[in-house]
């Protein structure tokens, strides 16, 4: 969980948007993809992606890495569609095998992995305190209907300030339960009383947590500014967003 | 506390954490796809929020978990949140309001047809990527139809179950709704089961804010200028709700002109009381007297720096934490600010990257940026190194001729005493004028004799730990490292925050492989035998996770019942009353925890015990009382211990050497500690 939600250390046009653009324009695109999931679309909003990355200079190891056997496990599934069939159809020596079923299950698993690495990007590429700010003013025609947006944006904030310190107190009670693990099979009955041992101890950490940061936040006298300077959009974000709505525009006419 | 308008701290500290969590199950369940199991535990920490507070904080943690979930993982974990805040939302307020069974089910009833409608309203707008979806899924039943038809030699079972199939995809939205409404059920079945065991075991753990109290939140207080100094305590007492006796009795205080006051005591004395009266709030004997409110965390008014550093940190970068919470049209000279605590330049740096002392530093600058009158810092020193401690300490002392702050600085320590202007002893409730810092008790010299030490046992060779390695965060803790115990040796790691010597406690138990080198146990790598070194960590909290220490310590012993005799055994050992085995975890102080926490790991028989900072954040008693144990443990039981801590001059005495650890490397000194 340490790699994420973590902004990679450059300074490149893409860092220099402000967060809301690059929420928005994530949004946008995976709505878009969502309307018209079409082979061309991933390929354009792919095109998109690996440009942004490439610009932001985000090397391909800032993707978190999953074990092997979810990847196998992604082929196994794939190859079930095998029988299917379908059209198109690829002849291997003198064996036929209809690859439309394949194909659909591969352009599926792209759409859902491209969608994630877009999020990862504006993950990679934010200092994560600039996004509640951000939520904040695009949130902001929502006062009208009385929405405590503020309210809201302060939670974001404390969410992303609590997650290292969640992640390391889960890793050492982690730890804790390995130390005592017994080697041996277990009944069901102790397999439950472990599983609400560890949700109840977590839930106590956690809120552990939330009462330290309660009084720290008491402490300062309420709520008030989240950041030093907030952040707003510029001319660089109008270009960007001008961009992203031409991509998006691309996409639905290609079909 | 109040029941509408804007959330509370608490509630906003509840809402963001338990909103963390639920996006760390719903991210994982997306993630790997065998762990969908968490999906459903996401229900928990939204149910907590919903039983605990309104539900205005629960709309702000599913509100949060979204756009945090979203950073995270894209739009996938979305509708995993989404469930989880419905689900844990009508089960968590149905038994905040004390009903039972029958209300759930009624509103489950009402909200899983709503749900199924609203899932197939959307798939009819998402018409293409619904048929992508869907024929895909049809072509994998087929496949798996097919396989199963070969291995049962069934003929022509694709094809036939496709047929089969067939009807329940053209006609989708009976199925797809369907299965929406009795997953909704189902996760309301099993977020009922699964909360009220929960909830019935976090109940008997308050979340209270003590600086929160009725005195800080009315509206008189905020509207008057504050005037927290000078103050009088005349006759002051206090007495926690539900309490028997008082915390703080006959208290006669005054402060009146800018100067360092330390207020020294041990745990459980009142000092930490004596903190929240001089915080605003209001006691329940004798009066305080000031000019105006105390206005905590107001310009002008009180501010307060505790004890744990990273808890008290709410900016994401240095900055933004120093003007955290400050109304927006202060103006505030951040720079200035942390170059006048030691922070020069360090603006724009994350603040989970500061170490223990600069944290601290931090929340001085913060606490400055309000131009407080009074300062208070309650512990802050307690979980630093010595050099951070010291930076500290000269920091507060300089304040009152800096800016003219008075400054109350609340420690165990009587070494920070020695820079005050006026010390201050607290004990039993009762606080009287010293008229000097006294001397620092002396070290304790248990009876120990050195013991003839045997073959190595842990062994490192050239280990050194890479963090995230091959990724742009990757960061070393570790270099080179060989170190060897012998069987019955007792060693003392020292070294400062961020030395690495918490990354070499964790690869000394096998809980970290480390990137580079060995670690063998008697010869077989520590990773394979993880228990074989037991590992006390700093949090001892964290290690004591039954609802009384006699049960924990069973459970670690792999015993049903707390009444055994291994049990009592090891609480013996660790010198714990039997009457506090019987005790709740929750109502342990900071040494007893201690103790508990290595009650529960000798239980199972280690072969060496690695501590963790052992004394950080306890008192001189404890502080005695733990080193008395440790002794006792090699002295009796032969037991070879590894002790990882800045603070070397206590435990030194009962150790046969020490490794100094510095920048990830460690340097062996002959060190003559033995007594």
């Amino acid at each position: 969980m340490t790699t994420i939600l973590r902004e990679v250390p450059r300074d490149s046009p893409v860092h220099r948007l402000w967060a809301g653009t690059k929420l928005v324009a994530v949004a946008a695109l995976g709505l878009t993809l969502s309307l018209v999931p079409s082979w061309a679309a991933i390929g354009i909003v792919s095109g998109v992606v690996v440009l942004t990355a490439a610009l932001a200079r985000v090397p391909v190891g800032a993707l978190p890495r999953l074990r092997p056997w979810f990847w196998l496990l992604l082929v196994a599934a794939g190859l079930l569609s095998i029988p299917a069939g379908g059209s198109p159809e690829l002849s291997l020596g003198g064996v036929t095998a209809g690859l439309g079923a394949v194909l659909l299950y591969v352009r599926l698993t792209a759409l859902a992995g491209l969608l994630l690495v877009a999020a990862l990007l504006v993950g990679a590429t934010t200092a994560l305190g600039d996004v509640a700010p951000a939520v904040a003013r695009l949130g902001a025609p929502l006062r009208l209907v009385r929405a405590p947006v503020d309210e809201w944006a302060v939670t974001i904030a404390l969410c992303v300030r609590a997650f290292p310190l969640l992640a390391e107190d889960l890793r050492v009670l982690g730890a804790a339960r390995r130390l005592r693990r017994r080697p041996g099979r277990r009944t069901p009955a102790e397999v439950n009383v472990e599983a609400v041992d560890l949700a109840v101890s977590a839930m106590a950490v956690t809120m552990r947590r939330a009462g330290e940061l309660g009084e720290a936040i008491t402490a300062r006298g309420g709520t008030g500014r989240l950041v030093a300077d907030a952040g707003r959009p510029g001319l660089r974000d109008l270009a960007a967003t001008v961009a992203v709505a031409a991509v998006c525009a691309l996409v639905f006419v290609v079909g | 506390m109040t029941t509408r308008g804007p959330l509370r701290p608490v509630e906003l500290a509840t809402a963001a954490v338990m909103g963390g969590v639920t996006v760390v199950l719903a991210v994982l369940g997306v993630v790997v796809p065998v762990a969908g199991i968490l999906q459903l535990l996401a229900v928990v920490p939204l149910g907590v929020v919903a039983q605990r507070h309104r539900p205005r904080a629960l709309v702000a943690a599913a509100v949060a978990a979204g756009v945090v979930g979203f950073l995270v993982a894209g739009t996938a974990p979305l509708s995993v949140i989404a469930l989880a805040a419905l689900v844990g939302g009508i089960v968590g307020e149905v038994k905040r309001r004390g009903r039972g069974v029958g209300t759930a089910a009624l509103a489950f009833t009402v909200a899983a047809p709503a749900v199924g409608l609203a899932v197939v309203g959307l798939l009819l707008v998402f018409a293409s990527l619904r048929v992508l979806v869907l024929q895909t899924l049809r072509n994998t039943i087929g496949g798996l139809a097919g396989i199963a038809g070969q291995l049962l030699r069934i003929r022509d079972a694709r094809p036939r179950t496709d047929a089969a199939v067939a009807p329940y995809f053209d006609q989708w939205w009976w199925p797809v709704g369907g299965s929406v409404v009795l997953s909704v059920i189902l996760t309301g079945v099993i977020g009922w089961r699964a909360l009220g065991a929960v909830l019935d075991r976090l109940d008997r753990l308050p979340v209270t804010d003590h600086l929160d109290g009725p005195n800080n939140a009315d509206g008189t207080s905020n509207v008057l200028p504050p005037a927290p100094v000078p103050v009088a305590l005349v006759d002051v007492g206090f007495r926690y709700p539900g309490a028997r006796s008082d915390a703080l009795t006959g208290v006669d205080l005054v402060l009146d002109r800018p100067q360092m006051v330390a207020v020294l005591g041990d745990n459980g004395s009142g000092k930490s009381t004596l903190v929240r009266l001089l915080a605003g709030r209001a006691p329940t004997a004798g009066t305080v007297q000031r000019g105006g409110p105390a206005g905590l965390g107001r310009a002008g008014g009180t501010a307060l720096v505790a004890q744990r550093p990273e808890s008290q940190v709410l900016g994401a970068r240095v900055r933004d934490d120093v003007v955290w919470g400050l109304p927006a049209e202060a103006a505030v000279d951040v720079e200035g600010l942390l170059a006048d605590v030691g922070l020069a330049g360090l603006g724009d740096r994350a603040t989970t990257g500061l170490s223990g002392g600069q944290l601290q530093r931090l929340a001085i600058a913060a606490a400055l940026a309000r131009s407080p009158r009074l300062l208070l810092s309650d512990e802050s020193t307690a979980m630093v190194d010595p050099a951070g401690r010291e930076q500290l300490v000269a920091l507060l002392a300089a304040l009152p001729r800096r800016t003219g702050t008075t400054v109350v600085h609340v420690t165990h320590r009587p070494a920070d005493a020695a820079a005050a202007d006026r010390v201050v002893g607290v004990r039993a409730g009762r606080v009287h004028e010293l008229d000097h810092a006294p001397a620092p008790s002396p070290l304790p010299s248990p009876s120990f004799r050195p013991r003839r030490t045997g073959p190595p046992l842990l062994v490192l060779r050239g280990v050194g730990h890479v963090y995230d390695a091959r990724t742009p965060w990757a960061h070393r803790a570790l270099t080179g490292v060989n170190l060897d115990v012998a069987e019955g040796e007792a060693v003392v790691l020292v070294g400062g925050n961020g030395s690495g010597k918490s990354t070499l406690a964790w690869v000394l138990g096998g809980l970290l492989r480390p990137t580079e080198g060995t670690a063998t146990l008697g010869g077989r790598p520590v990773t394979s035998q993880v228990g074989a070194v037991a590992v006390a960590f700093q949090h001892a909290r964290l290690q004591v996770q039954r609802p009384t220490v006699g049960e924990d310590v069973a459970a670690a012993a792999g015993l049903s019942s707390a009444a055994a005799r291994p049990v009592a055994q090891a609480l013996a050992l660790v010198g714990l009353d039997p009457a506090v085995a019987a005790r709740g975890t929750d109502t342990l102080s900071g040494g007893q925890l201690r103790r508990a926490a290595l009650a529960g790991l000798l239980v199972t028989n280690p072969r060496v015990l690695v501590l963790d900072e052992p004394l950080a954040g306890l008192d001189a008693p404890s502080r005695a009382g733990l080193v008395d144990v440790l002794a006792r443990l090699r002295a009796e039981q032969g037991l070879t211990l590894v002790i990882v801590s800045h603070d070397v001059a206590e435990v030194a005495a009962i150790c046969d050497r020490t490794v100094l650890v510095e920048g990830g490397r460690v340097h062996h000194e002959p060190a003559a500690v033995t007594t």
